[in-house]
């Protein structure tokens, strides 16, 4: 079992994820991630420090286009596949959090938004 | 059953229309596919319209293409305009691409009829298609047992004679996996050969699609069709497509085969063995000169594999947000929140379990001892493979340890599942193609495949000995094992 797999450390690597587990997918997690690790350790135990390392199986250049306009997807096609929309625009839940009350609290970033606005619209590009 | 070769030259020369292809095999799909759920939809009405079209251009004198009146599933992760594109996941469920995948329209303008869509491990993550939320798939030659995965469904599809042609997508044999389980040809390009535009990603750099089909010629043509360069990905090969069919019929006279030491031994299935030695002398027969050929570092693809695919699914993943498409948890206080929670709701397991081990991965503090390390050994392997080509043509191991297994034999530890890819991930890290081709059966009179290797871009090569496996698979007796 790999000792650094502790419950508090797959916790952090879900909050990371943006993934809610439940206590018992996390305990169920930590088993398992453990046992892929534990597998893994072959590799962890090579020496490999003169081998460079290959993230691809091609060797990737840019590939550049010229700046013409062409035909790209239909924005009403799109935004009718959205959960939410808003002036041509996807809506989400409030972004920032609410001011604490604490007066010992830093100043609160400026929104542009007014207080209580939980559903802010997201621009979805530049209009043309 | 007629092949797709077959089929397309009686819908081009008039002794056949489209339209009856089609209903022959809506009509089996009928019959079959509430037991075996290939498909995840059957979009009928939209193929007898496109059949209908091919049958117009034909009767008009014009040419309707290679794949004339074809019936073609697709592995519902690539993308159909207007047609639910789930990748068998809860997050995408109600999901219609603005955009046809350009293998779609690849297979659209070659006169092909996409059948349906068909049934995977969410978003392409399993060895067993037992992974999908809509429920698993099940094998046309044993109903208890699995068809393999990721691309389940459309191994079985082939299989039932749903349809003579299927696309898969292979990231670490998700392509040949189920082809051997379920007894068809199926085919992992190059990397680059075949466009990934409007394929849903799992781990970019390993991800390719490839052919499904009963024979290897037919598994040849649609590759030709689907392959060659597409500005819209930046990874496509930009250089001609190589002539695959036209190469066929050429024998083995003097190809060198060399018969891979590490997938040969522990872990693979005695009957499996046994057949994959029987494949090596038949190619010897037909000509070939056979040796065995070791590739050291093969022995840590595994490790590697479950290293970085997963490091670069957490990457890919990401998008599914609820903030463009798919689903949305409602009553959360802000986005942060909405994120987690419709994440939650959204993935199962599997998807879960590779996003953690992604993330973990790629995490500071661990990404050195893992993901840096795990790239290293993709280098080691690449190295390997190219010391084993200086002296052979092609490679040939078992496509899988075993044959089709249980449904639900292996859910509960996900560690005996990922040993399933073990044969096949070497390809998909180095970026080179591979095929796996029905020799005989094995265990319980289920079906065994064997895997013949190559180079990068080495498919007209690779292919030429497939077609000498396949000619001798023609001739097996039962497979004895003391």
């Amino acid at each position: 079992m790999s000792e650094r797999l502790s419950p508090e450390v797959v916790a952090h690597v879900a909050q990371l994820a943006r993934l809610d587990l439940t206590d018992d997918e996390l305990a169920l997690y930590t088993g398992q991630l453990a046992a892929v690790l534990e597998h893994a350790a072959d590799v962890e135990a090579l020496d490999l420090s003169d081998v460079p390392p290959t993230a691809h199986p091609l060797s990737l250049v840019n590939v550049l286009r010229a700046d013409v306009v062409r035909p790209c997807l239909d924005r009403e096609e799109v935004l009718a596949m959205a959960p939410a929309v808003e002036d041509h625009r996807f809506r989400v839940p409030r972004i920032m959090s609410e001011p604490s009350a604490q007066p010992s609290s830093p100043p609160r970033v400026p929104t542009s938004g007014p207080p209580g606005d939980q559903n802010r619209a997201l621009p979805l590009g530049t209009d043309h | 059953m007629a092949t797709a070769v077959e089929l397309a030259a009686a819908v081009r020369t008039g002794t056949a229309t489209a339209r009856q292809v089609l209903e022959e095999h809506l009509a089996r799909i009928a019959v079959r596919d509430g037991e075996l759920h290939a498909f995840n939809e059957v979009t009928g009405d939209a193929a007898r319209v496109a059949a209908d079209a091919v049958d117009a251009r034909a009767g008009r004198g014009e040419d309707p293409g290679p794949l004339a009146g074809v019936p073609v599933a697709l592995k519902d992760n690539l993308c159909t305009r207007g047609v639910p594109t789930t990748c068998s996941s809860k997050i995408l469920a109600g999901w219609k691409p603005p955009y046809d995948a350009t293998v779609v329209q690849r297979l659209a303008a070659a006169g092909a009829v996409v059948i349906g869509k068909t049934n995977l491990d969410e978003f392409a993550m399993g060895s067993s298609t037992e992974n999908s939320a809509f429920g698993p798939t099940r094998n046309p030659h044993d109903p208890s047992r699995v068809p393999g995965g990721s691309s389940g469904g459309s191994a079985a599809a082939v299989a039932a004679g749903f349809a003579p042609l299927a696309l898969g997508s292979d990231t670490g044999g998700s392509i040949r996996q189920p082809a051997a389980l379920c007894g068809v040809v199926g085919v992992k390009p190059t990397y680059g050969l075949v466009s990934r535009y409007g394929l849903i990603a799992f781990a970019s750099s390993l991800d390719q699609i490839g052919p499904f089909a009963a024979s290897v010629e037919d598994a040849a043509v649609l590759l030709e069709v689907i392959a060659g360069h597409d500005p819209l990905d930046s990874t496509s090969l930009d250089r001609p497509a190589p002539a695959l069919a036209g190469q066929l019929g050429r024998g083995v006279a003097g190809l060198k085969v060399g018969v891979v030491t590490e997938l040969t031994g522990e872990g693979i299935e005695p009957e499996v063995a046994e057949r994959t030695r029987q494949a090596a002398a038949a190619l010897e027969a037909a000509g070939a000169v056979v040796r065995e050929v070791s590739v050291p570092s093969l022995t840590y693809s595994l490790s590697a594999y479950y290293l970085i695919a997963p490091a670069e699914a957490s990457s890919n993943l990401a998008r599914y947000d609820g903030v463009r498409y798919g689903l949305r948890t409602t009553g959360a206080e802000d986005i942060t929140e909405m994120y987690g929670a419709t994440r939650a709701a959204g993935f199962g397991p599997e998807v879960k379990r590779r996003i953690m081990l992604g993330t973990y991965a790629l995490s500071a503090g661990y990404y050195d001892a893992y993901y840096g390390k795990a790239q290293k050994v993709r280098t080691l392997i690449v190295r390997d493979f190219a010391t084993a080509y200086e002296q052979v043509d092609v490679l040939l191991s078992p496509t899988t340890p075993t044959v089709a297994f249980p449904l639900g034999a292996k859910t509960a530890d996900p560690l005996s599942m990922y040993l399933n890819d073990v044969c096949t991930i070497g390809s998909n890290l180095a970026g080179h193609p591979a095929i796996s081709v029905p020799f005989g059966t094995g265990a319980g009179g289920l079906p065994v495949g064997v895997q013949l290797m190559a180079p990068a871009l080495g498919e007209a090569t690779m292919f030429r000995a497939a077609e000498a496996v396949e000619a001798a698979a023609r001739n097996l007796a039962p497979v004895e094992v003391s």
